[in-house]
């Protein structure tokens, strides 16, 4: 069931944001009880859910949390910042595996071994010999074999009430034999084994090295009985034994306690037997009751088309009710039960109902996908009708056609447009996704560096393409380990500086205009502006000079640029030394712009201007060495065809004139590495086509050359994700009209 | 027991959305008309003023559990009173059926419960013919 | 005595109690290729069955006592 499991990570994933945000708050406030339930209705919900899909590690890692939650809540049990820990740490076992089931169906093969860790330190590793009944390893009954735990439910068939199946788990104490006992002996005794299995406690040693009076084996045994009795055999061996209900479930999934499932109408009819049969009912009930056993009665004999004695049963009811008694109904029951056929007639003729077809709840992303796919290729299509009216245009004699047609373009190009917006606004998902995960993130590195730390969020409703927002992530993460990391001061410091000693940081988004704007601000120490500068000359970004003449507020922009490191990247917290230059690749990537406001010692705010939607892209197609690329045309400055004696080598470097200034020559089939050689420079007679692309920064003007240009189209930008998404040289892709994806290069970032 | 109309009513009693809405794909899509109730006070409202007949009882849930709204059903005057019931619950032991069946269930199922249990349970408790 | 040898066989009859142990041991040692008979065999004491479990040896007959029957052949014949 597809949707469900939609609909199972969808809600559980909500319900971790949720209990973590408990977690979080309750930490602070130990008493307020009102937490404390939320909390143990997060873990209740989720493993009831979980039970649904069959998931066990899963399911008993999280009652084990909802019981330690119950104790909390009952006052049974107080609250430490380990025990906070802990629970915290199973909700992101519980994401983990959320994870591992939506990619593989099923969970990781180490789940049991997790399931246990945690289980084990939520109860605290003093619960050894004394554990409860339901310890993981000890109620699951998997060591028995599939027929002989079938064999156990069979036998259990025939018992009275009260009777279950019990694990037995016999360690006799290897010297055991010189007590006088006879482990096997006792085993024998049990009335109702009903499957037994002996291992040894290790390995079976040699025959050459066996110790015949040592006890090395190991008993597992599944017993039928009253709990009284099989504790009674095992008495004077109690320390050595662990008895055990076990579920019945536990034994085999698909069972409910009773009779074959295969005859659910005699389950039922022997059911409501038993249910008139109960003598403590009070009286204001029993007619509900009777009633109520009456019409489920009825209904079962009716599925199986047994409608005369149906309607016995409902005659019955009515003189039971008379009388006040119910032995009429009784001698119904009896009479339907004894006059209905051998079961596996009726009953087992029913088909059982398939499963229902799954149902989507919400538009699945896939299809989101495809429309905007297909949009992308209704504007490639588009593109070609807008070429076709020019060429008509050009043609002679075509008269009439042209008008029609350019208003067909026209009307073709506003729709896409508007299909365009229209299916990109479906997307829309709110900032708060991403923002979720900083609370827990936040705490954790506040308590690692031992800075007490705040995190306010506004703005969370804020929505934008869901490909900004995921795109947010690792930027922000960044951002936020960096103003934790660097620019909050320790708390003395900040106490000594009159500074409030909890330090905050605030995640903030907002729209303005056609843009959504995200910040990260924190209240610490501040940038030091004249240090980056220094750094920035240092590392060659630029010279003394040019220093000079840039403002306070160019200057502190320095710290996205290039090859500039303020701090040492050494720190683990900071990322792997990729810094602010990363983060303002990533956001350019997406047709965003970065920005910082810093004033010393009062704090910084690092500013995300981002497109709310992806917008399009203009585009102009290129080829190089056989394959096809796209180049956005906001950064050609002018297309030229160059001819030969026009360049010239400096400092074994092609290189031209365009507009007075020398320019770099770089062949794209080069810088991407394509096969196919072919020396640009090996004179092939014939001008070639150079675009001069503006790589920004302040002068840097490069020229690409390639083997042919083709149309300028407008496409929809999808930006790369997956491995080839740290590529820098790839902006992304779009849909071409034959099916085929077209690169889009990122020209700025070509350049050797 | 007169003649009762094509689908047959089945009212879910459950807190948690993910088995109401598992239950209700389940049952709707076998044929049965469908309604929910996130409590058992919800429950007995819906089912002193609504015609069901047959209600899915979840054991565990806050405001009123399951039992007390299996008991305060039964105490009803009229013909809700003798509503079937239908308890399904995470617990697997005999004494929780037990339990149940004196609180009033009908039968008791132990989860996790699969479409097919689901339906034809439902479809034998109701009567519906396939 | 509960455990012999007769014939190139190791046989178990009667009653053996936790003692035999260490007498079926030294006689599965001494006579590597002797086969086990245990059809003249009422009960076996814990120590016995281990023996008889680690010892892997070819075994003939079944033992007279049900649970031995039962329970504890599944648990000798394993490979």
């Amino acid at each position: 069931m597809n949707a469900l499991l939609e609909q199972f990570l969808l809600e559980s994933r909500d319900l971790i944001a949720e209990g973590t945000r408990g977690l979080i708050a309750l930490e602070r406030s130990p008493e307020d009880g009102e937490l404390v339930v939320g909390v143990f209705r997060v873990f209740h919900t989720l493993k009831g859910s979980s039970g649904v899909f069959g998931i066990q590690p899963m399911t008993r890692m999280l009652h084990a949390a909802e019981d330690m939650l119950a104790a909390i809540r009952d006052g049974r049990t107080p609250i430490d910042p380990a025990l906070i820990d802990t629970l915290l740490e199973c909700l992101d076992q519980t994401a983990r595996w959320l994870d591992d089931l939506e990619v593989r169906d099923g969970l990781s093969d180490d789940a049991d071994g997790m399931a246990a860790g945690l289980i084990r330190r939520l109860r605290g590793d003093d619960a050894a010999a004394t554990a409860p009944p339901d310890a993981p390893e000890f109620d699951d009954p998997g060591i028995f074999s599939e027929a002989e735990r079938s064999a156990a439910i069979e036998a259990l068939r025939g018992q009275a009430e009260g009777t279950s199946i019990f694990r037995v788990v016999y360690q006799p104490d290897p010297r055991c034999f010189f007590n006088g006992d006879d482990p096997l002996k006792l085993i024998a005794g049990l009335p109702g084994l009903a499957a037994l299995r002996i291992s040894p406690q290790g390995d079976w040693p040699a025959l050459e090295t066996l110790d015949p009076f040592r006890c090395d084996m190991r008993i597992d045994a599944l017993a039928i009985g009253e709990e009284a009795a099989i504790r009674h055999a095992f008495r004077l061996v109690a320390d050595q034994v662990r008895i055990a209900e076990v579920p019945l479930r536990a034994l085999s999934p698909q069972l409910s306690p009773g009779p074959k499932s295969d005859d659910i109408v005699g389950a039922v009819l022997a059911e409501q037997r038993l249910l008139l049969a109960s003598t403590d009912t009070p009286p204001g009930e029993v007619a509900g009751r009777w009633g109520s056993a009456a019409a489920a009665a009825a209904n079962a004999l009716r599925y199986e088309g047994g409608n005369g004695h149906a309607a016995a049963v409902a005659a019955a009811l009515a003189e039971a009710v008379e009388r006040h008694d119910p032995s009429p109904l009784f001698r119904a029951l009896d009479q339907a039960v004894q006059g209905r056929q051998s079961p596996g007639t009726a009953a087992a003729s029913q088909s059982a109902p398939s499963a229902p077809a799954s149902r989507s709840l919400r538009v699945e992303e896939q299809r989101v996908d495809r429309l905007f796919a297909l949009v992308g290729e209704m504007i490639v299509a588009k593109n070609t009708l807008g070429w076709l009216a020019g060429r008509t245009a050009e043609a002679a004699g075509a008269g009439d056609i042209v008008r029609p047609l350019r208003d067909l373009h026209a009307l073709v190009e506003r729709l896409t447009r508007d299909m365009h917006d229209a299916v990109v606004r479906i997307r829309m998902v709110p900032v708060g996704q991403v923002f979720d995960r900083f609370p827990r993130l936040v705490r954790d590195l506040s308590l690692r560096l031992g800075k007490p730390v705040d995190l306010l969020v506004e703005g969370e409703g804020t929505s934008a393409d869901k490909t900004v927002v995921e795109a947010l992530f690792e930027p922000l993460l960044h951002l936020v380990r960096n103003s934790l990391d660097h620019g909050i001061e320790p708390p003395e410091m900040r106490r000594g500086a009159g500074k409030p000693e909890r330090a905050t940081v605030t995640l903030r988004a907002f729209h303005a205009g056609d843009r959504v704007v995200v910040e990260v601000s924190d209240d610490g120490g501040g940038i030091d502006i004249a240090a980056v500068g220094r750094k920035a000359v240092d590392s060659r970004v630029l010279g003394e000079d040019e220093l000079g003449a840039l403002s306070e507020a160019e200057t502190a922009r320095l710290i996205f640029a290039p090859g500039l490191s303020t701090m040492d990247e050494t720190s683990d917290l900071s990322g792997r030394g990729v810094g602010m230059a990363a983060v303002r690749m990533a956001i350019e990537r997406i047709g965003g712009a970065v920005g910082v406001e810093t004033v010393r010692h009062r704090g910084t705010t690092i500013r995300l201007e981002l497109p709310l939607t992806l917008a399009l892209l203009r585009i102009v197609t290129v080829s190089a060495r056989g394959r096809r690329f796209g180049v956005p045309l906001d950064v050609v400055a002018e297309t030229i065809r160059l001819s030969d004696d026009r360049i010239r080598r400096i400092r074994g470097r092609a290189a031209f004139t365009w507009r007075e200034q020398v320019v770099p020559l770089h062949p794209l089939g080069r810088i991407l590495e394509l096969p196919e050689a072919r020396d640009p420079l090996s004179g092939s007679g014939g001008d070639r086509l150079v675009l001069v692309v503006d790589a920004g920064g302040g002068g840097g003007f490069f020229g690409l050359e390639v083997d042919g240009i083709g149309d300028r189209l407008e496409v929809a930008l999808r930006p790369m994700d997956g491995l080839l998404g740290n590529i820098p040289a790839y902006l992304g892709t779009t849909l071409q009209g034959d099916g085929q994806v077209l690169l889009i290069l990122n020209p700025k970032e070509l350049p050797p | 027991m007169a003649d009762r109309p094509a689908s047959p009513r089945i009212l879910i009693v459950d807190d948690g959305s993910l088995i109401r809405l598992y239950y209700r794909e389940t049952l709707e899509a076998a044929g049965f008309e469908v309604a929910e109730a996130i409590n058992g006070i919800e429950a007995l409202e819906k089912v002193l003023s609504e015609r069901f007949d047959l209600a899915i009882v979840d054991i565990n849930m806050p405001k009123m559990n399951g039992m007390s709204f299996l008991r305060a059903l039964r105490g009803q005057q009229g013909e809700a009173a003798a509503l079937p019931a239908l308890v399904i619950s995470s617990e697997a032991g005999e004494r929780d059926a037990a339990a149940a069946r004196a609180a009033g269930a009908n039968f008791y199922l132990v989860k996790p419960v699969t479409p097919a249990d689901l339906a034809l349970h439902a479809a034998v408790l109701t009567g519906m013919l396939a | 005595m509960t455990v012999r040898l007769a014939d190139g066989v190791i046989v178990l009859e009667g009653d053996c109690p936790v003692d035999e142990a260490e007498a079926l041991l030294d006689l599965l040692l001494a006579n590597p290729n002797a086969p086990v008979d245990w059809t003249a065999c009422d009960q076996l004491h814990t120590s016995v069955v281990q023996v008889l479990i680690v010892a892997r040896r070819s075994i003939r007959g079944e033992p007279g006592d049900a649970f031995l029957r039962r329970w504890i052949v599944p648990h000798i014949h394993l490979p």
